[in-house]
């Protein structure tokens, strides 16, 4: 029970002549929410996507909740119990929001549409959008979007939820939304490895915060200690320019 | 005795005529509905406009069909003939030839202008678009075309009487083509894509030689050239089952014109799926869709709207490149305008007459593709 959910072990990840990783490890622990921080192009994004393969790597080894990520079946089951949310949201705009919720939930876990019906309503109400089921993505605000998002990954019980910087195409006003359902989350304790640069976020539900740099890991502390006492010089540089 | 058969040849016909016409309406409302992610306005009596669409549409398409089709061949009722048999049989077989081309033609009309009224694109908060004005083309070459068979019966009702099946013909190769062209072209389509080198190298090379080739030399090709080259074989391995083989002209008009439009079809699917942002497949994939999941449910289906334009020209393309298969032995329209050229000697009338048929078809597939398309837009 005590093995970490998610174990990275010296990633490496090239694209083209850029060494995007350079032997990332990295151990989450069930119900660990994570933060990774760091400047653009660090690798974060990159680190994030190995742990469900949307971005292959090329040496090192990624095992979640006990499976290793190595054949296409495993892939896929590992896709299953890791829920994504995406900075540009990616809703299938031509389907209404209860079928972008109702849709993974039939075609890959089997289920009926009354069940996946319901299970969709009752997320919506989680996430605060229950009078937008029949609405089309296209017609809703961004933060809606993205809770609609968060919705549609929770549809399909995952174990691990993964955030690549979820409030970074949203406008001010609406950041606030979609980090509410977020803290909500925490709290249920889902394990969480979410990259932002959020402090209200890390704050309030962090349990490690994580500064990426040039592809590796330069400071891994409680988010207290990483914002307000860094030991790194590059760190501190970091949130110098963030602050 | 022979009323008695008359009567039920006339039964069979309209009850065909009837089943033909329901299947087409109901078709394209579900189509429209479910896969094309349309919404009918009137949401809580969605039923009305459904029925009243089917009913409308089925005694329009087949008057209408009908007076196209009484129009077009020479019977003419005198008030003896209408107390007589003839009547029936008249009737009968005008029903029989053309509700299905200006019928369901008819239908197809007034299915738009339906669903113009009760249907408004995803995500558009704007009423919906009134009738598309082109339709008045149509019409008018559709009147063009029985007012000449009318007022100037000779020659031009004889024109129409005589290539009649070579229309069957045309739309018959045009629609089986078409169709294989479709299956063919996505499979293409995606082998372009693939990312196995081999499938996608075979599918790259399969395009670029078939661009490459004109039509019509590949319709020589397939008529002439490829059941020698079976028959050789035949001798070569000895079997008498290939040595016998003989090619079947419509057979392989089919074959040549899928065989080359698949290839541009194909470039079509490409350029559709490639339109779809990568993260739409990310998000799919993520949620523990595979490859072929993520194809069916999430990027094709927007993929189609992206390519419904270019399909509807490669239809038309296909439709007005189905004349070439006149060259390789099939009786289509132009092959019958051709004859009758030649037993008549009246080249303008008849090619006049021919290239109406043509352009009465080609544009009524325009609009009927545009209104599909106006129809399915997504509000980006």
């Amino acid at each position: 029970m005590d093995e970490p959910i998610i174990q990275i072990r010296n990633i490496h990840k090239r694209f083209g002549g850029v060494h995007a990783l350079k032997g990332v490890s990295l151990d989450v622990k069930r119900g660990e929410v994570v933060v990774i921080i760091g400047p653009s192009g660090s690798g974060k994004s990159t680190l994030l996507r190995c742990i469900n393969r949307l971005e292959e790597f090329d040496e090192g080894s990624i095992v979640v909740d006990g499976i290793p990520l190595d054949t296409a079946a495993n892939i896929n089951a590992v896709r299953t119990e890791v829920g994504m949310v995406f900075q540009q949201f990616n809703l299938f705009p031509h389907l209404s929001v209860l079928e972008n919720i109702v849709l993974a939930q039939r075609v890959v876990r089997k289920r009926s549409r009354e069940e996946a019906a319901q299970n969709a309503l009752q997320l919506l109400k989680k996430v605060g959008i229950p009078d937008k089921a029949d609405a089309f993505p296209l017609q809703l605000s961004g933060g809606q979007q993205q809770r609609v998002a968060i919705a549609r990954a929770l549809a399909m019980n995952p174990k691990i939820m993964l955030f690549d910087e979820p409030t970074s195409a949203l406008d001010p006003e609406m950041i606030q939304e979609v980090l509410d359902v977020m803290v909500e989350l925490a709290r249920e304790g889902m394990t969480m490895v979410v990259v932002s640069h959020e402090m209200g976020f890390s704050r309030a539900a962090a349990h490690r915060a994580i500064l990426m740099d040039a592809g590796q890991i330069v400071e891994d502390a409680p988010p207290d200690v990483l914002f307000n006492h860094p030991t790194q010089e590059r760190t501190k540089l970091f949130l110098s320019k963030i602050l | 005795m022979e009323v008695e058969q008359l009567r039920s040849m006339c039964w069979q016909v309209l009850i065909g005529g009837l089943v033909a016409a329901l299947l087409y309406n109901v078709a394209l409302f579900v189509y429209a509905q479910r896969r094309l992610g349309l919404i009918l306005r009137p949401k809580g009596r969605a039923l009305r406009p459904y029925v009243l669409g089917l009913v409308g549409g089925l005694v329009f398409s087949f008057v209408l069909g009908g007076l196209n089709g009484i129009l077009l061949t020479n019977w003419r009722p005198t008030l003896v003939e209408i107390s007589t048999v003839e009547l029936v049989r008249g009737a009968g077989e005008a029903w029989l030839l053309f509700l299905p081309v200006f019928g369901l033609g008819w239908a197809a009309v007034l299915m738009v202008v339906q669903l113009a009224i009760n249907v408004q694109p995803v995500g558009s908060k704007d009423p919906p678009k009134k009738l598309d004005p082109w339709w008045l083309m149509v019409i008018a070459v559709d009147l063009l075309v029985l007012g000449l068979a009318f007022f100037k019966p000779d020659p031009f009702q004889r024109i129409v009487s005589y290539v009649r099946d070579g229309i069957w013909v045309t739309i018959y190769v045009t629609l089986i083509s078409f169709f294989l062209v479709l299956i063919f072209g996505l499979l293409g389509g995606l082998g372009r894509l693939a990312r196995n080198p081999i499938v996608r190298g075979a599918a790259t090379i399969y395009v670029e030689v078939i661009r490459g080739i004109p039509v019509l030399v590949q319709l020589m090709f397939w008529y002439f050239a490829f059941p020698s080259v079976i028959k050789d074989l035949g001798k070569l391995l000895q079997i008498q089952a290939l040595i016998d083989y003989k090619a079947n002209p419509v057979g392989m008009a089919v074959l040549g014109l899928t065989f080359c439009y698949a290839a541009y079809m194909s470039e079509v699917y490409r350029a559709g799926i490639q339109s779809i942002s990568k993260g739409q497949m990310e998000a799919a994939r993520s949620l523990g869709m595979t490859y072929v999941q993520a194809m069916r449910y999430v990027i094709l289906p927007q993929a189609v709207r992206v390519i419904l334009p270019p399909v509807g020209n490669e239809f038309i393309t296909l439709l007005k490149d189905s004349s070439l298969v006149s060259v390789v032995a099939v009786a289509d329209m132009t092959r019958r305008g051709r004859e009758f050229m030649a037993s008549n000697f009246i080249p303008v009338q008849t090619w006049l007459m021919v290239a109406l048929l043509y352009l009465l078809m080609t544009l009524f597939s325009t609009r009927i593709v545009n209104g599909i398309e106006q129809r399915t837009r997504l509000e980006r």
